[in-house]
C-alpha cells in the first residue's frame, strides 16, 4: 500500500477550520503528558498523520530543524543533575532514572508536537489556515494583519538580501562587533524600516481602490461534511485517550 | 529567548494562552476605540514584516552569533498594534521556521510582548518630541535594554512555574544564573542598537517615533 | 593592449529551487573590457547582465571558469575595491542618515583615516555635482538625486571600473540627461546595462548583447544597434534613432 498522492490525502481533504481545531486539542493533550510509557501513543499519532498527510518524508524531516538551545540543554542537564534513584554510571557521571525520565518526557512531547503541528499546518496553504482561523473567531484585524505580513515578509527579505549586497559591494564585512558595525546594523535595519512604511501607505491606497474594508467582504467558503465531522471525532478520541492516561485513572 | 514546545507543563501553557488572548483582545479594542484602524494595518502589518526580516540578521557575539529581538522598538513604533504583531510574528516564526513553538505561543507572546508595551509607554513618558536626538538616544537605550531585562525576567518566571517543582534545588539555581549571564551581553547589544535606530529615526523621520 | 577585466568560460547558476532553471544564469560567457572603454550591456531580463555584475564584483562565486582584473584572477568571494556597482534601484544602496554618511561608507570600510575619507567624499560629490547635497538626509531626495548619490558612493571607493545595472531606470527626463553627461565624462572604465538603448547609443564606445547567459555580438553601439533581425532575434528592437525616417522630424 502507498501512501495517497498530494492533494487527495485524507488531510489536505479535511475542512482546515476541523483541522486546525483538532491540532489544537491534540497537542494540548500531548501537553498534558506526564508519564514516559504514554509517549510511544504520542509518538504513534504524527506517524499516522503523516501517512494520510500526501507530504513526502523527505519535506517533513527536513522541516524539523534542530530543536531549540533550551530543550537540549535540559535534555542534557536533567539526567545528570535531577532524581535521587541511580540508573547507570558514565565514568565520574551519574545518571539518574527521575531525570532520564523527565528528559524523554520534554525531548517526547517536543517532538509528538511539533511534528504533529508542522503535518497538519502544512496540508494546507499557509493562506487558507489563516483564513480558517478567521472563520474560527480569530479577530479580522489580526487577521488582515497577518495576511498582509505573511505576503510582505518575501519582499522586505528580499530588500534587506539586496542592501546586505550593496552593502558588501562596497566593502563591508561586520564580521566585527564594533560600535561602528552595530550603528550601520541599525541604519540598515532603520532604512528597511522606513521603506516598509513608505510601501505601506502606497499598498493601502491600492486595497481602498479594490474595495478593501467594503462591508460583506468577508464572508467564508469552507463547508464541512460527515467525513469532516467523524475525522474530529477520531482525533478527539485519541486526544481523549492520552489525557485520561495521563491521569493515571488506568496505570500503565 | 522562546520556550520550545515540550517543556512546560498544561496549567502554564493554559495560563499563557489565556493571558495572551486577553492582552490582545484589550489592544484591539483600544486600537479600535481609536478609530477606523484599517489605513493603520498595512503599516502595522509591513513593520510586523520588517521586524520579522531583521530579527534573522546575524550579528557576530561570540561563540556562537546571536539575533537581534527589537521588542522594545516594535513596541515604540507599534503600540497597541504590538502585541497582535509579536503574536503573528511568533506564529509565522514557528510554522514556516520551526523556531519557538505552537503550544508555548501564548507564553512566548507575553513573554516579548508585555516588554514591548512597557517599552513604548516608557519610551513616550513626558517625552519632548523635539529632544535633541542625545535625549532620544537615552530613552531608546532604556526601552531597548529594558524590554530585554523584563523578557528576560518573564521568560525565567514562566520556567520557574511550568516545569515540574522536583528540578528545583541548587542545580537549577546554578542553570537559573547561568541563563541570565548568558543573557547579558543581549540586554547591552538591544539597548546600543534600539539606541542607534531611534536616533536614527528622530533624524531621518521622526513620525515613525510617534506610533502609527 | 590588455584587458582590464577579462573572463573565461564563466559559469553560474543559482542553486535556489525557487529561481526557475537558465533564469539569470551564465553559460561561458567570454568578454574582455579594455581600460578606457565605456561598454553597454543589452539583453531581455533574465540574460544574466546583474548575476554577471555581481560575479565580477566578487559578490557570487563562479560555478566554473574565471574572471581575471588587469591579468591577474579574482579570488572568488573576496571584495575589489577597484570594481564599484551603482545598484538598479538606489534604495538598495543608500542607508545611511545623511548623504555624506552614505558616500563615506565605502572609503570607511577600506580603513582611510578620517581626513583621508573627507577628502574622497568631497572629491567624489563635487565629481558628481552634488556637494550641496551633503548634509541632506539620504531617504528625502528624489529618485534622480538617490542615483546621482549613489553613483557618487560607488566613486568615492576611486574604481577602476564601474559598473552600472540600468542607471536610467525610473528617473526623469532632467535626471536622465544629466545622468547621461555624467556618463559622458567619466574618467573610469565604464560597462552599463541598460533597457535605454538610447542612452546606450549616445553614452557608449562599445556595445555587448546578452542572451542566456553569453554574449551573442559585440561591436559598434550604432551597427550592432542597427541589426534589426539580429536585435528582434533577442527581444531587442532597433532605437528609434537608428530608423531611416520618412518624415524628418530629428
Amino acid at each position: 500500500m502507498n501512501p495517497p498522492a498530494a492533494g487527495q490525502a485524507l488531510l489536505q481533504r479535511w475542512d482546515p477550520r476541523f483541522k486546525l481545531l483538532g491540532l489544537a486539542i491534540l497537542v494540548l493533550a500531548f501537553a498534558m503528558v506526564n508519564d514516559p510509557a504514554v509517549l510511544p501513543l504520542l509518538l504513534a499519532t504524527p506517524l499516522v498523520l503523516a501517512w494520510f498527510s500526501g507530504l513526502a518524508p523527505g519535506f517533513i524531516l527536513s522541516r524539523l530543524r534542530y530543536p531549540s538551545l533550551l530543550v537540549v540543554l535540559l535534555l542534557l542537564w536533567l539526567p545528570l543533575a535531577v532524581g535521587q534513584t541511580p540508573w547507570a554510571a558514565l565514568g565520574p557521571l551519574t545518571v539518574y532514572r527521575e531525570g532520564l525520565a523527565a528528559a524523554l518526557l520534554i525531548g517526547g512531547r517536543f517532538l509528538g508536537i511539533v511534528l504533529s503541528a508542522l503535518i497538519i499546518l502544512h496540508s494546507s496553504p499557509l493562506t487558507t489556515n489563516i483564513k480558517a482561523m478567521r472563520a474560527l473567531g480569530l479577530p479580522w484585524i489580526m487577521v488582515d494583519m497577518a495576511l498582509l505580513t505573511l505576503r510582505y515578509l518575501q519582499v522586505l527579505g528580499h530588500d534587506l538580501r539586496q542592501m546586505r549586497l550593496a552593502m558588501r559591494s562596497r566593502g563591508w564585512t561586520g564580521n566585527r562587533l564594533g560600535l561602528r558595525n552595530l550603528r550601520i546594523i541599525a541604519w540598515l535595519t532603520g532604512s528597511l524600516l522606513l521603506r516598509s512604511h513608505e510601501r505601506a501607505d502606497g499598498i493601502y491606497r491600492a486595497m481602498r481602490l479594490r474595495g478593501y474594508g467594503q462591508p460583506g467582504s468577508q464572508h467564508h467558503d469552507f463547508r464541512a461534511g460527515g467525513l469532516d465531522y467523524l475525522l474530529l471525532v477520531i482525533t478527539l478520541a485519541v486526544a481523549l485517550v492520552i489525557i485520561l492516561l495521563s491521569l493515571e485513572l488506568f496505570p500503565v | 529567548m522562546h520556550i520550545a514546545d515540550g517543556i512546560l507543563n498544561l496549567p502554564v501553557v493554559a495560563g499563557g494562552f489565556v493571558g495572551a488572548g486577553a492582552v490582545a483582545w484589550y489592544s484591539l479594542d483600544r486600537i479600535k476605540r481609536r478609530g477606523d484602524p484599517r489605513e493603520k494595518i498595512p503599516r502595522a502589518a509591513l513593520l510586523t514584516a520588517a521586524f520579522f526580516a531583521a530579527s534573522l540578521i546575524h550579528l557576530p557575539l561570540p561563540p556562537a552569533g546571536v539575533h537581534l529581538v527589537l521588542n522594545g522598538l516594535l513596541g515604540i513604533m507599534l503600540g497597541w498594534f504590538a502585541f497582535p504583531a509579536i503574536l503573528i510574528g511568533l506564529f509565522l516564526q514557528a510554522v514556516m521556521f520551526g523556531h519557538g513553538g505552537l503550544t508555548t505561543l501564548g507564553v512566548n507572546g507575553l513573554i516579548l510582548g508585555l516588554p514591548a508595551l512597557m517599552a513604548w509607554r516608557l519610551f513616550h513618558w513626558q517625552r519632548d518630541p523635539d529632544a535633541s536626538p542625545w535625549r532620544t538616544g537615552v530613552r531608546g537605550m532604556l526601552a531597548g535594554s529594558g524590554a530585554m531585562v523584563a523578557a528576560l525576567m518573564l521568560f525565567l518566571a514562566a520556567l520557574l512555574l511550568g516545569l515540574p517543582a522536583e528540578y528545583g534545588g541548587q542545580a537549577s539555581m546554578t542553570a537559573l544564573m547561568v541563563i541570565i549571564g548568558a543573557h547579558i551581553p543581549l540586554i547591552i547589544l538591544e539597548g546600543v542598537i534600539t539606541t542607534f535606530l531611534v536616533v536614527f529615526l528622530q533624524r531621518v523621520q521622526p513620525r515613525l517615533l510617534e506610533g502609527i | 593592449m590588455s584587458a582590464l577585466l577579462e573572463t573565461g568560460n564563466l559559469c553560474f547558476s543559482y542553486p535556489d529551487p525557487s529561481i526557475p532553471a537558465g533564469a539569470g544564469a551564465i553559460q561561458g560567457l567570454e568578454v574582455q573590457i579594455h581600460p578606457g572603454e565605456r561598454v553597454g550591456l543589452i539583453g531581455p531580463n533574465g540574460a544574466g547582465k546583474t548575476t554577471f555584475f555581481l560575479l565580477a564584483c566578487g559578490i557570487l562565486t563562479p560555478t566554473s571558469g574565471e574572471i581575471r582584473f588587469k591579468g591577474q584572477r579574482l579570488p572568488a568571494n573576496t571584495f575589489n575595491p577597484q570594481i564599484a556597482l551603482v545598484f538598479q534601484k538606489s534604495d538598495d544602496q543608500l542607508f545611511c542618515p545623511s548623504v555624506w554618511d552614505d558616500v563615506a561608507f565605502g572609503p570607511q570600510n577600506l580603513g582611510f583615516a578620517p581626513e583621508a575619507v573627507n577628502r574622497m567624499v568631497e572629491r567624489s560629490l563635487r565629481a558628481v555635482g552634488a556637494e550641496a547635497l551633503a548634509p541632506r538626509p539620504v531617504h528625502h531626495l528624489s529618485e534622480g538625486e538617490k542615483r546621482i548619490v549613489a553613483i557618487a558612493g560607488a566613486l568615492a571607493m576611486e574604481p577602476e571600473l564601474v559598473i552600472y545595472d540600468e542607471p536610467s531606470a525610473s528617473l526623469d527626463i532632467r535626471s536622465r540627461r544629466r545622468l547621461i553627461s555624467l556618463l559622458k565624462q567619466s574618467r573610469e572604465t565604464v560597462l552599463v546595462a541598460s533597457h535605454d538603448l538610447e542612452l546606450i547609443l549616445e553614452v557608449c564606445n562599445r556595445v555587448l548583447l546578452m542572451d542566456a547567459g553569453r554574449i551573442v555580438a559585440d561591436g559598434p553601439p550604432a551597427q550592432l544597434m542597427a541589426d534589426e533581425e539580429l536585435m528582434a532575434a533577442h527581444g531587442q528592437e532597433k532605437p528609434h534613432s537608428l530608423v531611416p525616417h520618412q518624415t524628418p522630424h530629428h
